[in-house]
């Protein structure tokens, strides 16, 4: 029962850390973009890479913030009928949007790996002027993808020692 | 299969697992996966990680961190209590000033803010207090609050507009310049009836008392507190309509000033990084949610595509017989209701694949329904029993108000929105006259 709680709180210190550390990424995104308005306005050299790099940025932002927003209870959902369930039910639909949630992320992670691999594989790079390497942000998807995975395994931990700990009582 | 019943099925699924409370990403994106996986085959997983890395790299949608960001920074940065003090001087003598003056900050707000949520939970803390203690009627308080609020949807900056037009491939600045004349003109019906309603019975707002009131050296001097809420929407508004940059150049401008706007308030570094680093948490937050509902909502829409739901509703019209304003008005009807349970983003998520479409097949203007759907989505944000904003409101009122005080306040507010619904639907030039003149 120990190890479970630990693992659990292992995976949201991680899902925090990342998250919050991601969520600074918006500083970098502010001081890219003025410096293009000036760059392109003030001395008529706009940049080739300052809009793709904000983009590949973007999707670091969007993906290690994913598991932390799970962990914060923060992605919408309707919750107006739920409240009004008894708690066994509650419980068994705890259970089934672990499930499939689970489902969800397993296959974007499949997918997405399959996909980011193939960039690897073939050094793809991206068709622009600026022309990075492309798999570091398509492995963002699985990356994600994990961080999801993970804060769902713990949220179902969650759910089933609450479970427990109510039917002792 | 029959696509009309495949449709049928996923639509009852969404609904089973809304019920369960699955968040709307997971929902959207699973039941998408498991049609496009059975009807398709199992190769058409494949399109999913290119368009998710697409929607993921997007610098239309980055434009949203940065819109929340400023909204934050906004909310904390005691800029509106400033603005309320000039409001207070210049029209507290007129009765219903005070509620005039809060529809007034709220459009001022809504055009530096890019989210409803800041105008509505400043104001019901600087402007519902002050607005009781001079014996304003709490109806009248809490509905100009909860109307002015939700006008951040449609005046520009707003972040439900670059969800929209991101998913209906719309030009966000044409969209942004299409709300400006409809958002102007529900804050002036709301301040219209606040005045009408105040002249017949000032006891619903009465003026302040004379011995109160500013003297015009103390009205003069308050108008400088408008000076950075016009450098902050003329350096964002401004760089946009002028093409100077795109709107997430003009985001990460307006965010630059909106810190130094925050800095030059609080006037100690250390205040000005809580504020800061809280804001920047906030919209990591924010913009996480919605992106995962855009990628949830790619495999349910790629389905719905493949389907060409949209032609085959347009032919079932056809055969049907059905007048395009029916349909139209069944589309605003369905609105109303799901926004009586659900959010704006979701209900962006689950009709854009299918009403945007279709709506452009019956020949009408996608960017002319998309600002119908944005007033549909005020009446929503205000709607009983579960709009936002009325929750909010019981937070702040006085204890004696119950919700049912609430609920009936802010019913005249509706109405005022429907009828801007109504004038836009008759008279499409309100939305689209402006887009045209500017040659984006």
């Amino acid at each position: 029962m120990q190890t479970i709680e630990k693992l659990i709180s292992f995976v949201e210190n991680l899902n925090k850390m990342v998250g919050k550390a991601a969520s600074n990424l918006i500083f970098v995104f502010m001081f890219l973009m003025v410096y293009e308005v000036i760059a392109r306005y003030f001395f008529e050299s706009p940049t080739i890479w300052v809009h793709e790099l904000c983009g590949y940025l973007f999707a670091a932002y969007v993906a290690l913030t994913g598991g932390w927003v799970l962990l914060r209870k923060g992605h919408v959902a309707v919750d107006i009928i739920y409240q009004y369930f008894p708690r066994n039910i509650k419980f068994i639909a705890d259970i089934i949007v672990s499930i499939v949630a689970l489902f969800m992320f397993t296959v974007l992670f499949w997918q997405g790996y399959k996909f980011a691999w193939h960039a690897f594989i073939t050094n793809q790079h991206s068709h622009t002027l600026f022309g990075p390497i492309l798999w570091p942000v398509k492995m963002l998807l699985p990356l994600g993808a994990v961080f999801f995975i993970l804060q769902i395994c713990a949220d179902f931990g969650k759910t089933m020692l609450e479970y427990k700990k109510g039917s002792a009582q | 299969m029959n696509p009309a019943l495949i449709v049928l099925l996923m639509f009852v699924a969404v609904i089973f697992l809304f019920v369960l409370r699955t968040p709307v990403a997971f929902t959207l994106g699973s039941v998408g996966i498991v049609a496009l996986y059975l009807i398709n085959g199992p190769r058409f997983l494949l399109m999913l990680p290119p368009s998710i890395i697409e929607s993921m790299t997007s610098i239309i949608l980055l434009a949203i961190p940065l819109f929340i960001f400023i909204g934050c920074l906004l909310e904390k940065s005691g800029i509106a209590d400033e603005i309320f003090e000039m409001i207070y001087r210049w029209l507290g003598p007129i009765p219903g000033g005070l509620a005039i003056g809060t529809v007034l900050i709220c459009v001022i707000f809504a055009a530096m803010v890019g989210i409803v949520g800041a105008a509505t939970v400043t104001m019901g803390l600087i402007a519902l207090p002050a607005m009781l203690k001079r014996n304003y009627k709490t109806s009248l308080a809490i509905g100009c609050i909860s109307g002015g609020g939700a006008l951040g949807f449609l005046i520009p900056p707003s972040v439900t507009m670059i969800v929209y037009a991101s998913l209906s491939n719309l030009s966000i600045g044409k969209m942004f310049l299409a709300g400006i004349v409809p958002g102007l003109l529900l804050a002036f019906l709301f301040i219209a009836y606040i005045l009408i309603r105040s002249l017949i019975n000032p006891e619903l707002a009465p003026p302040i008392p004379v011995e109160d009131r500013a003297t015009w050296g103390e009205k003069w001097s308050s108008l400088k507190n408008l000076t950075m809420p016009f450098i902050l929407i003329f350096s964002i508004m401004g760089t946009i309509f002028s093409g100077l940059a795109t709107p997430t150049e003009a985001a990460a401008v307006g965010a630059v000033v909106a810190m130094a706007i925050v800095l030059f308030r609080k006037r100690s570094i250390s205040k000005t990084m809580d504020v800061v680093f809280n804001a920047s948490e906030q919209a990591a937050f924010l913009t996480s949610m919605v992106l995962w509902i855009i990628i949830g909502c790619l495999a349910f829409s790629a389905v719905v595509n493949t389907l060409g739901l949209p032609l085959l509703l347009k032919e079932l019209i056809d055969s049907i017989g059905l007048n395009r304003w029916t349909v139209l008005i069944a589309m605003m009807v369905s609105f109303f209701l799901l926004g009586m349970v659900m959010d704006d983003l979701p209900i962006i998520m689950i009709t854009v694949p299918i009403y945007v479409p279709l709506i452009t097949l019956l020949g009408f203007d996608p960017l002319w329904f998309g600002i119908l759907f944005i007033v549909n989505m005020q009446m929503a944000y205000l709607t009983p029993p579960f709009g936002f904003v009325l929750f909010y409101m019981k937070g702040v009122v006085p204890p004696g108000i119950t919700m049912g005080d609430i609920y009936r306040s802010v019913w005249p507010f509706i109405g005022l929105q429907a009828v801007c619904l109504i004038l836009i639907i008759v008279y499409p030039q309100l939305v689209l006259w402006l887009p045209s003149t500017v040659g984006m």
